[in-house]
């Protein structure tokens, strides 16, 4: 408050007419110093409380965050789970169709390359498929031509 | 090359594409499942560590260290696992914390801890909150006048919440501000003794020894706690109070403060603390100290103890309740311990820790102790001196709200004395030799050196044959007086019309302050003094010593002294007027106890050794076992709770009163005190009345003497042209006559002119007549015409007179008549002369006395008579018709004889040397006491 106030205006109306002396209240009493004392530690309980205030309202948004990321994660995990059963089943049959080949050096299968640009999900499932059907084709074409020889 | 080896290419070409589009599907989701998942963790981290709390967190061994456990998981050796809060994922989130952290503290930070520091050095400084090297050992000096420290040092307290944990000093408000509470476990009950014993050494070693008394309680122990203060307890400092007898400490703690509130805590003031201001404490504090045992006490305890602390504060009674659970409706502070150590109190809340002080150094505690003992006993044994009971500068104290001294000591501090509208009056006994007047001079003498005078007079009446209060006079050895004196009444003795005068003129006074009060429109003399702020309004103290003497006839003085008494006992409260009696036996005044409402104003009740009836006997017998030099000072009426011994320093031998009244005297005289010496004979030339008198007045005013009041004024009798005016004076006595018939003509002579008036002085007794040989000689110098004749010469005057008067009240005189005045000494003796008829004219000179005595007033001739007896007297006048003598002064003539004279009241006159019974039945209804004047006349 501006301490200014006080002196501005007149607390009590002079209403009162007998002799009675109006009292005007005295100005604030110095503090003692057991109340300067709990002010000043009032300083730090209010910082307590701003800090836990702010702490409790970061808390409730990071609540939010955290339960969409795990709906998130649950969702990317099942699409993970997806991917890899594609990739799995193809690499199967692909291992199935190379059986014969005895010349191709075998390997395991491929572990996943995280450095890739980052694109849609289905266009890199859509070149598994395409890169697939390639290598389908790749093998196909011999047994055509070893029929068509036949024929 | 061959078309095989063209299609093993093409497959193995599509089959390391392949690869690459599995990879990069499977990378792509695992890299967006990773990046999701850490998102999810830095959330989780932040959740985690501000739902805990930042400053926990950082203490939390989950999150802070790496747990042994995971550490020896081998599949993790070669990328050891990280404490989540040195984890570099999560350093981004947890600077920003931190920062929100500091900011929420910054003000805290910055400033909190030292302006804590700096309050409590300036608030409590020294052993309040000083480390104890710079004061533990040394007996404190303070005395209240300072202020007493508002906050009391009991350890170091940190804010565990904030950034920095920066210590600062914790205190505690004790004395007239709160109660101390503390809790402890098992484990930290050392400790809460601890916290005990050093407050309690900063309050010992901080004030005066004396000023703070310890009591202990403890449940469990008697002589176990606090082992250090025992050197206390033989000065009396340290009270250890049996386990079993808590109810005999609360009882003492509530008498107390009951004591405090009837005695200390008048005229307003609430606290003890408002009672000593800005001066020295008053009233010592008490600490009571109670250890319990986590058990609430019993019911009644509980209750007792609860109001031992709503009302103690005020009163300077201070609780520490360690471990007793208890409700307190007033200010407490808490400090509860932790099974730790560490402490958590009222005065800085949850959020700090606090450690306290450590425990004093064990051998310096009873050193420290055993040196305060020493200084307190050094300072109750130095001879309280009359010295000690005067103030550093006189003069400096208020009597609005009432006058308080010092008048003795009571194991070197001071009992005071109390006058004011709660305690108005004092009843002071003691058989002689018990010091009486010492004790009277010790309260006067500490009385005003406190009041000026115009805060204070004094009105001191001795019915002694002392001279106790002759010294506030001037005297012919010793010219000083005591300046606040304004009447002192010496050797009373029979006079007791004097007391009666006194109080009279109390009573008058206290009518017009009431008066004065009503026009202000208040009631008592405080009030009225901060109405009226320029007037004068002192309180008055009125002194009479051997006062049973007022009272010790059944008779008219007693009746008025009574009835004046519950006047001004009952009404002075109000107007600062306070009576103290003093008696050697208070119980032989029939004339009081029946009147106990008189004696229930003397609510101050001072008895000296084997004083009896002043205290509230049979129950309070204190005066009995009394040491000479004491007394029992009682503002309670006399019970027995209200009793306060105290030595009475000598203060009537060379050195004390007396060098005091010089000083006050030097300082500043002001007017002298009437003095009322009943032994000395009032001495005509030196009366202001007689000095005042002047010609010109067709009603001379004669004086016959001295009336007994406070002013000292004459008896007086105005010669008026009417009938009756003649004076008789009626004894056989020729000195007491003398003096009448001497002082009335001086006076009469000095309201006329030179040669303006006649008188004539006929000696009738041979005895009288060096004195009328003086009085002519008087009156001749003053320039007026003054004949002395013999018995031979009466005849012949008397005729002359008579046919005198005769020829002007026919008409046939030729001159107006002049004032003549006949002094007659012994009319009675020429009774047998005047007898004897005229042959021619049948007439007597009795007749031409009577004509003299009927017709001369009128026409400026008055007779002066004296007779010498009562008998004598009306054998001069007609049978029966005695109204020609308007005026008589009686010596040794018994009452009885004088009924026919005058009102009955005059039954009750009884002779006594040098006093007169004086009686103007034109102007008095009641007679009066006078003492007849020294002339000058050589003895």
């Amino acid at each position: 408050m501006n301490p200014m106030m006080t002196t501005m205006f007149e607390p009590v109306p002079a209403q009162r007419q007998s002799e009675e002396v109006i009292e005007v209240p005295a100005p604030a009493e110095k503090l003692s110093a057991v109340e300067r004392y709990k002010e000043i530690i009032a300083i730090a309980t209010d910082a307590a409380a701003r800090q836990r205030k702010l702490d409790e309202v970061r808390c409730t948004e990071l609540a939010e965050r955290i339960a969409s990321t795990q709906q998130q994660i649950a969702e990317v995990r099942d699409r993970e789970r997806v991917v890899r059963m594609g990739a799995a089943l193809h690499w199967e049959q692909a291992v199935e169709q190379l059986w014969n080949e005895r010349w191709l050096q075998m390997v395991t299968f491929p572990a996943p390359d995280e450095s890739v640009p980052p694109r849609p999900q289905g266009e890199y499932n859509h070149a598994m498929d395409l890169a697939y059907q390639a290598l389908e084709d790749s093998l196909a074409k011999r047994t055509l031509l070893r029929r068509k020889q036949k024929d | 090359m061959s078309r095989r080896d063209d299609r093993r290419r093409r497959v193995e070409d599509a089959f390391a594409e392949f690869q690459r589009a599995v990879s990069a599907a499977l990378g792509s989701v695992a890299r967006e499942h990773r990046a999701l998942a850490v998102e999810h963790a830095k959330d989780m981290f932040e959740f985690t560590v501000r739902g805990m709390g930042v400053d926990r967190a950082l203490q939390d061994v989950a999150l802070a260290q790496v747990t042994s456990f995971l550490t020896v998981d081998e599949k993790r050796l070669r990328n050891p696992r990280q404490a989540p809060l040195s984890m570099a994922e999560f350093a981004e989130r947890l600077a920003q914390i931190k920062h929100d952290w500091q900011q929420s503290y910054h003000e805290w930070t910055a400033s909190g801890p030292d302006q804590l520091t700096a309050l409590v050095n300036t608030v409590a400084a020294g052993p309040a909150s000083w480390p104890h090297e710079s004061w533990l050992g040394t007996p404190g000096t303070h005395d209240g006048s300072e202020g007493v420290p508002e906050l009391w040092r009991i350890g170091t307290g940190v804010v565990t919440s904030a950034p920095e944990a920066t210590p600062f000093p914790v205190a505690v408000p004790l004395l007239d501000q709160a109660h101390l509470h503390v809790s402890s476990t098992p484990d930290s009950r050392q400790i809460a003794d601890t916290l005990v014993e050093n407050l309690l050494l900063r309050v010992l070693s901080h004030f005066q020894p004396g000023l703070v008394h310890v009591h202990v309680w403890d449940i469990g122990q008697l002589t176990g706690s606090l082992p250090g203060l025992y050197p206390l307890t033989r000065a009396g400092l340290l009270t250890v109070h049996d386990p079993a007898r808590l109810h005999e400490l609360l009882d003492e703690l509530s008498e107390h403060i009951r004591q405090v509130h009837t005695k200390v805590l008048v005229d307003g003031h609430l606290t003890v603390r408002s009672v000593s201001g800005e001066g020295r404490r008053t009233e010592p504090w008490r600490i009571a100290v109670l250890f319990g045992n986590r058990k609430a006490l019993r019911e009644e305890h509980q209750q007792q103890l609860q109001r031992v602390a709503r009302n103690g504060l005020a009163c300077g009674v201070q609780l520490f309740i360690v471990d007793i659970p208890i409700t307190i409706n007033s200010p407490v502070e808490t400090v509860s311990l932790r099974g730790d150590g560490t402490a958590f109190c009222t005065m800085t809340g949850k959020h700090v820790t606090v450690t306290l002080d450590p425990a004093l150094p064990r051998t310096l505690v009873p050193r420290a102790c055993a040196a305060i003992a020493e200084k307190r006993e050094e300072r109750r044994s130095r001879m309280s001196k009359f010295g000690d009971l005067l103030p550093e500068r006189p003069w400096t104290e208020n009597s609005a709200a009432g006058v308080v001294a010092p008048v003795g000591f009571d194991d070197g501090e001071p009992v005071c004395v109390q006058l004011g509208d709660s305690s108005p009056h004092a009843l002071i006994g003691g058989p002689s030799g018990s010091g009486k007047t010492n004790f009277l001079y010790a309260m006067l003498g500490s009385l005003c050196a406190r009041y000026s005078p115009s805060e204070l007079e004094l009105y001191l009446l001795d019915f002694k044959e002392g001279v106790s209060f002759a010294q506030f006079a001037p005297g012919r050895k010793d010219p000083s007086w005591l300046p606040h004196a304004r009447l002192v009444g010496v050797n009373v003795n029979t006079d007791r019309e004097f007391g009666v005068a006194l109080l009279r003129f109390l009573s008058d006074e206290m009518r017009r302050r009431a008066d004065a009060a009503k026009q202000h429109e208040v009631t008592k003399l405080e009030h009225l003094r901060a109405e009226d702020p320029t007037g004068r309004w002192p309180r008055i103290v009125a002194v009479i010593d051997e006062f049973q003497y007022l009272f010790g006839e059944r008779d008219q003085v007693t009746a008025a002294a009574t009835q004046l008494l519950e006047d001004v006992a009952r009404r002075g409260r109000s107007q600062g007027i306070h009576l103290v009696l003093s008696s050697q036996d208070v119980s032989g005044i029939e004339g009081f106890w029946g009147k106990s409402a008189i004696f229930e104003q003397f609510t101050v009740r001072i008895a000296l050794p084997k004083a009896r009836r002043v205290l509230a006997e049979p129950a309070n017998d204190a005066a009995v076992e009394l040491p000479r030099w004491h007394a029992v000072i009682n503002h309670e009426s006399g019970v027995k709770p209200g009793n306060e011994i105290c030595r009475i320093p000598d203060s009537t031998s060379k050195g004390t009163m007396d060098s005091l009244q010089n000083d006050l005297w030097r300082f500043e005289p002001g007017e002298a005190p009437g003095l009322f010496d009943g032994s000395k004979v009032p001495f005509l030339d030196a009366l202001p009345d007689f000095l005042d008198l002047r010609p010109g007045d067709a009603s001379p005013t004669v004086l016959l003497g001295q009336v007994i009041d406070v002013a000292g004024s004459a008896a007086r009798v105005r010669f008026a042209r009417t009938p009756g005016r003649n004076i008789a004076v009626i004894g056989s006595v020729v000195q007491d006559a003398a003096a009448v018939l001497g002082g009335a003509a001086a006076s009469l002579g000095r309201q006329h002119e030179p040669h303006e008036a006649a008188f004539t002085l006929a000696c009738l007794v041979d005895e009288v007549m060096p004195s009328a040989l003086h009085l002519a000689k008087r009156l001749s110098a003053d320039g007026h015409d003054a004949s002395v004749i013999g018995i031979d010469g009466i005849r012949e005057l008397l005729d002359r007179t008579a046919a005198r008067l005769q020829s002007l009240n026919t008409g046939t005189a030729d001159t107006p008549p002049s004032p003549h005045y006949l002094v007659l000494y012994g009319v009675d003796a020429a009774q047998t002369l005047l007898e004897q008829k005229d042959p021619t004219t049948r007439m007597s000179g009795v007749d031409s006395l009577r004509t003299v005595l009927k017709h001369g007033p009128e026409n400026r001739t008055h007779v002066l008579g004296w007779w010498r007896g009562v008998q004598r007297l009306k054998a001069s006048l007609p049978p029966g018709v005695y109204d020609d003598i308007g005026a008589w002064v009686a010596f040794d003539v018994q009452g009885k004889e004088l009924l026919s004279l005058g009102p009955e009241q005059v039954m009750a006159w009884s002779p006594r040397p040098r006093r007169g019974l004086f009686f103007d039945r034109f102007e008095h209804s009641r007679p009066q006491v006078i003492i007849p004047f020294d002339t000058g006349e050589a003895p």
